[in-house]
């Protein structure tokens, strides 16, 4: 299996070094729900949406690659789209957003940095105007 | 109560629910929603950009003694997406437009979506740091901020030298005001609601007035056609002026309430708090205006003689009709009107405000009467704990939309139960075994000391 890559603004691709650890294999989900409670126990849901996120926890990521991590934040930081494929050799891939408004890459050992980022799984845009 | 599609009411019977709401802007090509519906040209563009909701709440406030209703703010959040609605505004005006806000399911066809607001845009404002929209909506009766009657009798404008007489019901008085004097379309008004009371309860009731200058509609039509006969205009979920009247069209409850269908309030309780009505037992009903001394000639004390023994006198009211005649039923109206308002506020009567309760209870309007089951709710007048459908009367409403949430106040109408709806028979009517059961059900006929006719149905009960 190869490591990830992100396809944005067109042709850029940024490659992962090495995998995201602590991977769940699912979107983390956040509800907008509410719940009201009648006086006999009964339950009425309201539900707005659910929004679901991948958070990808980079532990390993070299040094030399900040720059093409850097610019691909330039992108992501605006709110743009990106790709994510989690197997760079295969086409699954899914749309996401940047959630996170800050980024703070912290040096773990010499030549190697970590971080995480909190993606938003994109929702298909079907408005026609 | 809001006459729903059936299907948008089958649909609101699920407790997992997943609401769409649209809104239409007349003139304006685009709807907005707040999820994809896949019908062409509405757009899930409705945003929460200010923390209180994609649509906010949304309030009706009753005045009932003081003949008016204020519907509050209906404002709605719509995403600037791509700049589109600032592309918008050289070209389209939205002050003034006509705003229509549906409410339906996923899933449900939008022809099958509950009308829950009509109104017009008033002001639209940037949120969101600017990348959202805020549409704040009014009701259309700003119109009644209007002037009437501004010509004489003579033609020249109303004036002292150049008196306006109005004369007729005043039911009749308010459509004129409503469809001739404001120019509102017939659609405008709740005309069905108005003629049946003004052919039912209020059926050859005449007032006069002389006007020597224009009155704004609104005042007129509060203080002068609804105080004095204890009912209030209010604006319906189509936008059409409509009335309540204390005195009910129909003692049928439109809506139960139950264990099962009331929830939390702010009190963080799914049991209604008990709180107990205003005491009004005194009333001070002034008619028979005579222009020229510039005073009532005839001043009426109604009085709940029974509360002020009890109680002594409170909550006085003052009602001063320049229409009401003695020689047209002025002391039976004010009679009639005080006894309604007497019987609502007699302070130890059950209010709830709020009553809050699933979003099934949407369709529930002011003026409408529901009943209410609770184990939990003290009821003085009986001195028992817990109450078993009774009846009660709704004035305000809140609608929370996001929560699925509407809180109601509701007064106790159980007293309404000894009101009836028959008319005293006309000239040539037959015995009661012999006339058709349409009129069996409409008038009153002789009874016996017991209550019962001469084939032992039960007498009805004079309206």
């Amino acid at each position: 299996m190869a490591y990830p890559q992100i396809n944005y603004n067109g042709s850029n691709l940024l490659l992962f070094t090495f995998p995201p650890v602590n991977k769940a294999g699912v979107y983390s989900r956040e509800v907008q729900r509410t719940d009201l409670i009648s006086g006999d126990g009964v339950k009425q849901s309201t539900w707005i949406r659910t929004d679901k996120f991948l958070t990808l926890d980079l532990a390993f990521v070299p040094q030399d690659d900040l720059a093409d991590w850097e610019a691909f934040m330039d992108w992501a930081e605006q709110g743009n789209p990106f790709a994510y494929f989690p197997d760079r050799d295969q086409p699954d891939n899914a749309t996401f957003t940047l959630e996170d408004t800050s980024w703070d890459p912290a040096l773990t050992f010499k030549g190697m940095v970590k971080f995480s980022m909190k993606l938003r799984l994109q929702v298909p845009d079907d408005s026609g105007s | 109560m809001i006459a729903a599609p059936s299907n948008f009411i089958a649909a609101n019977e699920a407790l997992a629910r997943q609401p769409v709401f649209l809104i239409t802007i007349a003139g304006l090509t685009q709807q907005f929603t707040n999820r994809y519906t896949g019908v062409p040209h509405q757009e899930a563009w409705l945003v929460d950009a200010t923390g209180s909701g994609m649509v906010e709440d949304f309030s009706t406030t009753i005045s009932e003694l003081d003949g008016g209703a204020e519907l509050g703010e209906f404002a709605f959040n719509v995403l600037d997406k791509g700049g589109f609605i600032t592309s918008l505004f050289p070209t389209f005006v939205f002050k003034g437009k006509t705003v229509s806000f549906y409410m339906g399911f996923a899933g449900l066809a939008t022809a099958d979506y509950c009308l829950l607001f009509t109104g017009v845009v008033d002001h639209v404002d940037n949120v969101g740091n600017n990348t959202a929209y805020r549409f704040s909506c009014v009701d259309k009766k700003q119109i009644l901020n209007q002037v009437v009657f501004q010509t004489g009798d003579s033609g020249l404008p109303t004036d002292n030298n150049n008196p306006r007489t109005v004369q007729g019901h005043p039911l009749d008085i308010l459509l004129t005001i409503l469809e001739t004097e404001l120019g509102l379309p017939s659609l405008g008004v709740d005309e069905a609601k108005i003629i049946a009371y003004r052919d039912g309860i209020f059926s050859g009731t005449e007032f006069i007035f002389t006007l020597t200058s224009p009155p704004t509609a609104k005042d007129f039509i509060e203080n002068e056609l609804m105080k004095p006969l204890a009912g209030y205009l209010w604006t319906n979920n189509k936008g059409q002026l409509s009335v309540n009247f204390m005195y009910p069209l129909t003692l049928t409850a439109v809506y139960d309430f139950l264990d099962g269908n009331i929830t939390e309030s702010d009190a963080s309780t799914p049991v209604p708090q008990a709180q107990q009505v205003d005491l009004v037992n005194i009333i001070n009903y002034r008619y028979d205006y005579d222009q020229d001394q510039n005073k009532f000639m005839t001043e009426v004390v109604q009085q709940n003689a029974a509360s002020i023994a009890k109680y002594g006198q409170y909550g006085q009211q003052i009602i001063e009709s320049n229409g009401m005649r003695s020689s047209l039923q002025a002391f039976f109206l004010s009679t009639i009107a005080s006894r309604m308002i007497f019987q609502r506020y007699d302070g130890n009567a059950l209010k709830f405000d709020p009553l809050a309760a699933f979003w099934k209870a949407v369709t529930v309007e002011p003026g409408d009467i529901v009943t209410v089951t609770n184990r939990l709710v003290p009821d003085r007048a009986t001195g028992l704990v817990g109450i078993t459908a009774k009846k009660f009367l709704v004035l305000d409403r809140i609608w929370s939309f996001t929560a699925g949430l509407v809180s109601l106040l509701v007064v106790d109408a159980s007293y309404l139960t000894l009101f009836g709806f028959v008319k005293i028979a006309p000239n040539g009517k037959g015995d009661y075994t012999a006339v058709s059961a349409g009129d069996k059900a409409a008038y009153m006929y002789l009874c016996n000391d017991s209550d019962q006719y001469s084939n032992g149905a039960a007498a009805n009960v004079l309206g």
